[in-house]
Formats: C-alpha cells, sequence, structure tokens
C-alpha cells in the first residue's frame, strides 16, 4: 500500500519543516567533489547549477561554499500554471509551449551538469513536461544529471513545497498539510515517457512517502 | 540522613544553571554590540554617501567617485568603481551597476558587478547576473538570474600569487 501524506506529518520538526536524508544528493555532490580532486588540468571544473526553484538563503550560502556557477530560474510556479487547452498534445501545441517555456526562463548559453527541479514535475500537467524536457535538453552536455523528489501518495499538499539544502545529505522540505488534494501519484515510467531526452536512472524511497530520484542525459 | 548522589545531582544543577546564566549574559552581550556597530555604520553610510531620493528619475550613465544611496529611478548604467552602492527600499533600478558592494534593498533589474561583494536583504528583489567573489541573500530576498561563484577561487590565486611576490620581494631586501 502507498504511504500516505500524514506519515510526513509525523516527521515535522517546527511548522511543517521535514529534514529529508537525501543520499542521492549526497553522492551527487560528491561526485563533484571527486572531479574536482582528479582534474589535472589548469582550469578548475566547478559545477555549473540550474535551480529551477525559488532563491533561498541557506541553499545560496551552500552553493557558494562549493564555488559554484548557478542559475536560478524561478519558473516553478510558471510551469505548474502551464495548461494544456486542446486534448492532446500536438506538434503545434507542443512547440507553442516550448516557446513559451523558452521566453520565461531566457537561459544562458551553460551547460549544466546538474538541474534541481524539486517537487515541481508532480504538479505539472503530465503534457508540459516534453516540451520542457526538450528546451532543457538545449543546456545539457552528456553528463548532466536532474535530480527531484516524487511524492507517491495520493493525496499530497496542494502546493509546492520549499525546499532548503543545509548540506548534501540533509535537505528541509516545507509543507503546507492544510490544503490536502488528491491527485494519481506520477511514476518513473510517466517521467520516462514525458521526458523522453532523459532516463530515469536512480531512486531511493523515504520513509515519509517521498521517492528521491535522479534523471540521466540520455546517450 | 543525606544522600551524596542527590548532593552531587544538586550541585551540578546549580553549577549548570551559572554556566547557563553566563552564557545568555555573553550572547545578550554580543548581540548588543553587533546591534551598535550596525546602527552605528548605517548612521557613517547615511552621512558619507550622496543620495538620490525617491522623487528623482534618472536616465543615462551616472558615475562617481564616491558612495551613493538611490531611493528614486534610474534607467542606464551605474559605474561608481571602488565605492559602495545602497539600493535603497524605494529604488528602482534599471541598469548594469559597477561598485565596490552593493547593496539591494529595493529592485534591481540588469547586470551586478560588485568587486568585492553584493548583498540582497529580504526586501530585495534583482532580476539578472551577479559577477562578484561574495554574494549574500537574506531569507525572503527575490533573485533569478545567474552568479559565477567561481570567481573566488580565481581572485584568492590572484591575491595569493601576489602575496607570494610581496612576500619575495620583502624576502631579497632583506
Amino acid at each position: 500500500m502507498l504511504p500516505k501524506v500524514q506519515t510526513v506529518l509525523s516527521d515535522c520538526h517546527s511548522e511543517n519543516a521535514v529534514p529529508l536524508k537525501t543520499l542521492i544528493f549526497e553522492s551527487i555532490w560528491q561526485s563533484f567533489a571527486d572531479t574536482k580532486k582528479t582534474n589535472t588540468s589548469n582550469h578548475v571544473a566547478f559545477p555549473r547549477i540550474l535551480d529551477l526553484g525559488v532563491a533561498q538563503s541557506e541553499s545560496f550560502r551552500f552553493y557558494s561554499q562549493h564555488n559554484c556557477y548557478l542559475t536560478i530560474a524561478d519558473c516553478l510556479e510558471f510551469l505548474t500554471s502551464l495548461r494544456l487547452t486542446e486534448a492532446r498534445l500536438t506538434e503545434k501545441t507542443s512547440s507553442a509551449l516550448f516557446n513559451k517555456i523558452e521566453r520565461f526562463l531566457n537561459l544562458p548559453e551553460v551547460k549544466y551538469d546538474l538541474i534541481l527541479c524539486w517537487d515541481s514535475l508532480n504538479y505539472l500537467q503530465p503534457e508540459i513536461m516534453e516540451p520542457l524536457s526538450l528546451y532543457l535538453s538545449n543546456f545539457c552536455n552528456n553528463n548532466t544529471l536532474i535530480h527531484g523528489f516524487l511524492l507517491t501518495s495520493e493525496s499530497y499538499p496542494k502546493e509546492r513545497g520549499q525546499f532548503k539544502i543545509i548540506n548534501p545529505n540533509n535537505i528541509e522540505y516545507k509543507i503546507n498539510l492544510n490544503e490536502i488534494s488528491q491527485h494519481s501519484p506520477l511514476t518513473p515510467y510517466s517521467i520516462n515517457k514525458g521526458m523522453p531526452e532523459f532516463n530515469y536512472s536512480r531512486s531511493v524511497l523515504m520513509r515519509n512517502g517521498l521517492q528521491e530520484f535522479m534523471l540521466n542525459r540520455k546517450q | 540522613m543525606f544522600d551524596i548522589n542527590e548532593m552531587k545531582k544538586n550541585v551540578t544543577e546549580k553549577l549548570n544553571r551559572v554556566t547557563d546564566n553566563e552564557a545568555e549574559k555573553k550572547e545578550h552581550q554580543l548581540t548588543k554590540d553587533i546591534k551598535n556597530k550596525i546602527t552605528n555604520a548605517s548612521d557613517t553610510n547615511s552621512k558619507q554617501l550622496a543620495s538620490i531620493g525617491p522623487s528623482i528619475h534618472f536616465k543615462g550613465e551616472l558615475t562617481g567617485e564616491e558612495g551613493l544611496i538611490i531611493d528614486g529611478k534610474v534607467e542606464g548604467t551605474i559605474d561608481l568603481k571602488g565605492n559602495q552602492l545602497i539600493i535603497g527600499n524605494n529604488g528602482d533600478i534599471k541598469a548594469d551597476v559597477f561598485a565596490q558592494t552593493i547593496i539591494v534593498n529595493g529592485s534591481l533589474t540588469g547586470e551586478l558587478h560588485g568587486k568585492e561583494k553584493v548583498h540582497i536583504s529580504k526586501s530585495g528583489k534583482v532580476a539578472g547576473n551577479i559577477f562578484s567573489p561574495r554574494v549574500s541573500l537574506e531569507d525572503g530576498a527575490k533573485f533569478k538570474g545567474s552568479i559565477d561563484m567561481s570567481v573566488t577561487t580565481q581572485d584568492q590565486q590572484q591575491k595569493n600569487n601576489q602575496t607570494d611576490r610581496v612576500s619575495d620581494s620583502q624576502l631579497k631586501r632583506a
């Protein structure tokens, strides 16, 4: 049976903030640190991060400790507000959505190492994933990773949560549990289908029902 | 009859209370000192810095060799070289900004080049790219754009090289 969102509540410290032990996120940062150590060339490689969420002071402190090239896109509200007006995603509607995303995000010409999408995929209309995936793939190198969280229960907070990076294995997840809505939970299969440029490569199911996942760029 | 364990417990409790009070007093003094420093700093800032008031709307290239507080509207470029720029709560800037330190309390759209530091306070709203070795952001601040934080280490390497050269020359003189 799928875990209910109420189990998250039992983990709450204060103001519905849940500490998440993020094993995949930790391993990603470990791999960045290892690349830095083994890099023998004069040019030091700094991780290039694209955070699709909002700027958070704690996360900012974390990024600055790691000398990143950081882009804060602050686009999740926009993405979750996008709606497909027609019944099906056609080539025309897909390119119209792509253009909307491109206009809003307007990313610099950088190939990112890591894209953080937090819990946004759960709140997207499934048809939006395809043009988003296509747009993001333009800013990826062969090793680019996408990191996020899946909500595996059928009832979860109506609004997206706030994520603060305390350290690589501790991310604080703040949610509003007063408003819960019913959803059909997103599955790895639907992510693979919706984001054909990426592969669902690794996931860890947490005790509170969140599933931490990582996507690889398809070679 | 007395219980030696009970007495030990009482003594340690009392000791803990004393040390807790001392720690509280020290913490209180520290926060007081910090608050004083901040108010003194803002007083001296407002005395030393030139200011653009809320009713002023400026378009074009703004240059200067002294610190500046902007509470009005500025469009174009702002170049203060090695000086401080403070965007006040009412400040609305659409410009590329060059300064030693940049503090944003209002709204700013454009590129921020802070030689030393860029700080976005909780009321600040920035849309654009930041180029600075030190960037800080308060809770509640809004930011959309890119930041190259890798500048720090390159700068540090340069500084290290410079200090190495200085110490070498000092050694030679000696």
